[in-house]
């Protein structure tokens, strides 16, 4: 049911999947931010997080895909998501611009999550009602 | 204004005792992830406390275990949490 004062989030993600617990709490945080009416601006992937913007991830069948499990929400709730650019290059998560800019063999940025500055991050926390971050627990 | 506290390291964790110093009788401490393993230790916990009652249950704590002065809440009950205030520290 909406809230007669809807707020909008910004979430950043800096806990990598399967080695953190950070993109499942965050999904299931985004999941009830939705329910409750509101709205989320934009999810923004820092540090080992990108990985989870990797589409190349395989995990074994019996557990969660968590790569397509957070695409398909970003695409059924139109939240933009955004992949800090200094952290995916280091770690091997590129898209097809950045590929041919470094001369690279493959590209495997997962749609939608796309590549782009600290600037994006500072216009959510800025905007935003509220941002809340979902770190590793080591 | 009273500021929510998201601890999700473990009690032993050097963060989680940083957080605890930090919490003011007025906020609010909500654990979640490794953090609620504090949920059925003696050590008195400040502000009002609540627990995120997936992750007890991941970590079979159950119901009976738990402090009786910290609270159960789901996922909407974290968003209502987050409405109550713009001042959000996540340790």
């Amino acid at each position: 049911m909406p809230k007669t004062t809807a707020l909008s989030f910004t979430l950043i993600i800096t806990g990598a999947p399967y080695v953190s617990q950070a993109p499942q709490t965050a999904l299931e945080f985004a999941r009830a931010v939705i329910a409750a009416g509101h709205r989320i601006d934009r999810v923004f992937l820092y540090g080992d997080a990108v990985h989870l913007a990797s589409t190349l991830a395989c995990a074994p069948s019996d557990e969660p895909q968590w790569t397509q499990i957070w695409s398909e929400f970003l695409e059924t709730h139109r939240v933009p998501a955004i992949v800090c650019i200094a952290s995916a290059l280091r770690r091997g998560v590129l898209d097809e611009k950045e590929q041919k800019r470094y001369q690279r063999p493959a590209h495997n940025l997962e749609p939608p999550f796309e590549i782009a500055g600290l600037g994006e991050w500072v216009e959510g926390t800025v905007s935003s009602d509220r941002t809340l971050y979902f770190h590793p627990t080591d | 204004m009273p500021s929510l506290h998201i601890v999700n390291k473990a009690p032993d964790h050097a963060r989680f005792q940083t957080c605890l110093a930090a919490v003011a009788d007025e906020d609010t401490l909500l654990l979640t992830e490794n953090a609620v393993l504090a949920a059925v230790m003696a050590q008195g916990l400040p502000g009002t406390v609540f627990a995120l009652s997936a992750d007890l249950e991941a970590r079979g704590l159950a119901p009976a275990d738990i402090m009786a002065n910290i609270g159960r809440i789901d996922f909407a009950g974290f968003v209502s949490l987050t409405e109550a205030t713009s001042r959000i520290i996540s340790w």
